[in-house]
């Protein structure tokens, strides 16, 4: 399979006033140079969906920005769909769609319908072939019911799934998802890794998702890279990471007197079902939760091993 | 239909389906047309000068029809450029400055004719037979909605200062003094002293509300060219700072993200 995207030796350097310096900063200001991506390279294959992870400021978005076109960086190359993203924006953007979590491409007033009906304008969709296009998308995101609702009235994950479908109508070959789960709830979380997932898989559009939430790399997508402070420190399979450091689950249970109980297992070691049935012989247990390592462990254990 | 156009139409069905405000900007209307054609009675009762007070609110319908319809593009443009949402539509094939503009005019074009309707009514009500002929109307109409795109776009050069300012609220409302003052918006700049005039015909403000609303009462092909010419001079001026600055501003947006 042919690379779809490709990209070496990346890096983005930001440059900022230093702060605190009183007068001197309007005359003479200085500056301080914060590399948030740092000679980066990596090749992803069509239709393969990939989890770009890592803790906040460890430059996921900024990479995502530099490949969706957005910004320019200080060096290195890539290729987006054998376009140079920064030289080829606009024939770029009808080959790509992107989802940032906290923002919204949906017109905040309009009902979501008008948004659609206009994104299908920017994209110079058909009539007939975006109205397919809608229709098959609305069916899949099951969204028919919010259709006449203005953006601004939706819930988060409502808000979420409709962009996901804006993102959708000009059928991107790559889809580029910035914290696509960020403040949502455990259900619509589960509800909107399912759909891009199903979505990923029926059209093959190849998948870059970048959050700092394990599960969504998990539940959507095969493979992973880890970025931390702006440079890759893994990139492997997700069966590799699981294997080597998602083997811990940490389990909370809630006794009847309402204490709390936390132990750490090493599913490598014990099933996590054999660590559940023993809590449950031990305690009169109303509450419990299960849930994977932190991404800054993850990347803590990484750097040990190295 | 083209994306502008789209663009355009849905703008202008929202603007239209704001039932409330816009019969809020109709009572404003009325009340500011009532309390001036009272003033400008009281002042013609003392005038020599025959139908001041019909030719002055008329003047003010048009003025007021130009301002008004403004749909505050500067602080919807600036909110975007401080807010970093301007870096999440440049990599979509729309220019986003035309986007906001052409929505920016659906917006005014429906305040725009609404005003126009409602207001000639009133003002007809009010002060009788309008300073112009019938068959001069659709060309004075259609003049001032010019100049209230002009209007708009000024707006939009004043929204794109977000790239240098912390803030645009200044910087919009002395423009809009100005308007008032040297572009006549008021009171037409035929009352004022000459030397006052001189200043004036140096701004754009001059070109953009005086010289167009002055057709009201002052009709003639050659009032009509020399506003023509010197708005499209200004407006080419001003297309020259807005391209320059949106550049700048997407130079920007490239470098920092937003």
């Amino acid at each position: 399979m042919n690379n779809i995207i490709e990209v070496k030796h990346l890096t983005k350097k930001f440059k900022l006033i230093k702060k605190n310096n009183g007068l001197k900063n309007f005359f003479a200001p200085e500056y301080k140079t914060i590399t948030a991506v740092d000679k980066i390279s990596f090749n992803i294959k069509k239709g393969e969906r990939v989890a770009f992870i890592g803790p906040n400021g460890a430059g996921k978005s900024t990479t995502i920005k530099m490949l969706s076109s957005i910004l320019y960086p200080s060096s290195g190359n890539a290729l987006v769909n054998g376009l140079v993203p920064w030289d080829n924006r606009k024939k770029l953007a009808y080959t790509i769609g992107t989802v940032f979590g906290q923002r919204s491409q949906l017109w905040y007033n309009l009902p979501v319908q008008d948004s659609f009906a206009l994104m299908g304008k920017i994209y110079d969709l058909d009539e007939i072939p975006f109205k397919r296009r809608l229709s098959k998308l609305v069916k899949l995101f099951e969204i028919r019911d919010l259709l006449e609702h203005p953006t601004r009235s939706l819930s988060l994950g409502q808000r979420m799934r409709c962009e996901i479908v804006a993102s959708l109508l000009h059928k991107p070959q790559i889809l580029f998802l910035d914290e696509p789960t960020i403040g949502l709830d455990v259900t619509a979380k589960e509800v909107i890794r399912n759909l891009i997932k199903k979505q990923a898989f029926e059209e093959e559009t190849t998948l870059l998702l970048t959050s700092h939430d394990t599960d969504d790399m998990e539940k959507v997508c095969e493979r992973v890279i880890v970025i931390n402070k702006g440079k890759i420190i893994f990139d492997d399979s997700i069966s590799a990471l699981r294997d080597s450091y998602l083997n811990k689950k940490y389990i909370e249970v809630t006794t009847e007197g309402g204490e709390k109980i936390r132990t750490v297992v090493n599913t490598k070691e014990k099933p996590a079902k054999q660590a559940i049935d023993e809590l449950v012989q031990k305690y009169h247990v109303t509450d419990m939760t299960i849930e994977n390592p932190p991404m800054e462990e993850i990347i803590k254990e990484i750097y040990n091993r190295e | 239909m083209n994306k502008y156009t789209s663009l355009f139409l849905i703008s202008f069905k929202q603007a239209w389906n704001k039932k409330a405000n816009l019969s809020g900007m109709l009572f404003f209307l009325f009340i500011l047309i009532f309390i001036y054609n009272r003033l400008w009675e009281t002042i013609s009762t003392e005038s020599t000068e025959e139908g001041l007070n019909r030719v002055f609110i008329w003047y003010l319908l048009f003025a007021e029809m130009i301002i008004l319809s403004n749909p505050k593009i500067d602080r919807i443009l600036f909110d975007d450029i401080q807010s970093g949402t301007m870096a999440y539509y440049i990599n979509k094939p729309i220019s986003f400055f035309l986007m906001r503009y052409t929505e920016a005019l659906g917006n005014m074009s429906v305040s725009f004719a609404v005003m126009g309707g409602f207001g000639v009514v009133i003002t007809l009500l009010l002060t009788g037979n309008p300073p112009f002929e019938i068959w001069q109307f659709p060309i004075i109409f259609t003049i001032c909605f010019i100049s209230s795109c002009i209007n708009v776009l000024m707006y939009t050069a004043v929204g794109l200062c977000g790239l240098w300012l912390a803030s645009i609220r200044t910087l919009g409302m002395a423009i809009e003094r100005l308007a008032f003052i040297l572009g006549g918006a008021i009171f037409p700049l035929s009352i004022y002293p000459d030397w006052f005039i001189d200043i004036a015909k140096w701004t754009p403000f001059y070109s953009f509300y005086y010289l167009t609303i002055k057709l009201v009462y002052d009709f003639s092909w050659t009032n009509l060219m020399e506003a023509f010419l010197l708005n499209t001079f200004w407006v080419v001026l001003m297309g020259f700072f807005i391209v320059l600055t949106y550049k700048k501003l997407t130079k920007r947006i490239n470098v920092y993200g937003g």
